[in-house]
């Protein structure tokens, strides 16, 4: 499994924090053009090995992204969805754009009884 | 602070323009006293527009590739950017996205929606999006004009003064 991608100013981290738990950091900016094409085998693959942890996608330290980065992050929800898989993404509520962002995200996993969004 | 940033480029942009464009607006605002959440908020609205030109746009025949300008005079900042397009349907799908902008649903329902779309149908992943999102998180203003074969982008807001 790929612990980690580094593209540009971007970063992302697999740590294992206990048996039962995947911490996925975000951390820099995603503003390259078409950040999909690593985004999602990246993602994809990540989510793959997982059996029954909980993963948590940790955007907290994230400065930045752009919108073309936001289909990638749609498409690991909807993978976390079709696998099963329990999932908290955490954003930080004293960020502006990051609460308007994840709050927004919020449409799609509502209806989800694994995945959650909490602001933090 | 009354001055204006700008930039031009004639021959066809690389995705660097987006980070140069948006390195010359960061040192701009910094020398205001804008909030944060104003500064993260122009800086947004400034990268989705100048990718947006950068993707899409082609050269007019008038020359121009990417033409940008950022601009405060009091407490309103004007952001204006324009491209060459290729065919009359560019146009027509950014005056799509604006009439919904401008119409009667708010912009955070289309900015969800547009989310909806995206999660529903990976193929229509491309378009709409970052003019939504000047809209809703922005809380930009967007207005859009066709002269000859350029378009001509221009969103605007007043900046907050409570942090």
């Amino acid at each position: 499994m790929k612990r980690d991608l580094s593209v540009g100013s971007l970063h992302i981290e697999l740590l294992r924090e206990s048996p039962e738990q995947l911490r996925m950091v975000w951390r820099g900016r995603s503003e390259d053009r078409d950040p999909a094409d690593y985004l999602n085998p990246f993602l994809i693959s990540s989510i793959e090995v997982l059996s029954d942890e909980l993963l948590v996608c940790d955007f907290r330290e994230l400065e930045y992204i752009n919108s073309s980065t936001i289909p990638p992050i749609l498409r690991m929800i909807k993978k976390l969805h079709i696998d099963g898989k329990s999932a908290r993404i955490v954003y930080d509520s004293n960020s502006s754009w990051q609460t308007a962002s994840f709050t927004a995200f919020r449409i799609i996993t509502d209806t989800m009884n694994l995945i959650e969004i909490s602001g933090e | 602070m009354s001055a204006v940033v700008s930039m031009s480029a004639s021959m066809p942009p690389t995705w660097s323009l987006v980070k140069e464009i948006r390195k010359n607006s960061s040192e701009y605002l910094q020398k205001g006293s804008h909030s944060s959440v104003d500064f993260d908020a122009v800086i947004m609205v400034v990268s989705e527009l100048v990718e947006n030109a950068v993707k899409y746009g082609v050269r007019a025949s008038d020359g121009t590739c990417v033409d940008f300008s950022l601009s405060v005079h009091g407490s309103r900042v004007k952001i204006t950017v324009k491209n060459g397009i290729e065919k009359l349907e560019d146009y027509e799908s950014v005056i799509f996205a604006l009439d919904a902008i401008h119409g009667p649903r708010s912009s955070e329902e289309l900015y969800r929606s547009r989310l909806l779309q995206i999660y529903d149908s990976p193929i229509d992943e491309k378009g709409r999006l970052g003019l939504y999102r000047i809209a809703y998180e922005g809380g930009f203003d967007i207005a859009c004009q066709l002269e000859s074969d350029l378009i001509k982008l221009t969103a605007w807001r007043d900046f907050n003064h409570e942090a």
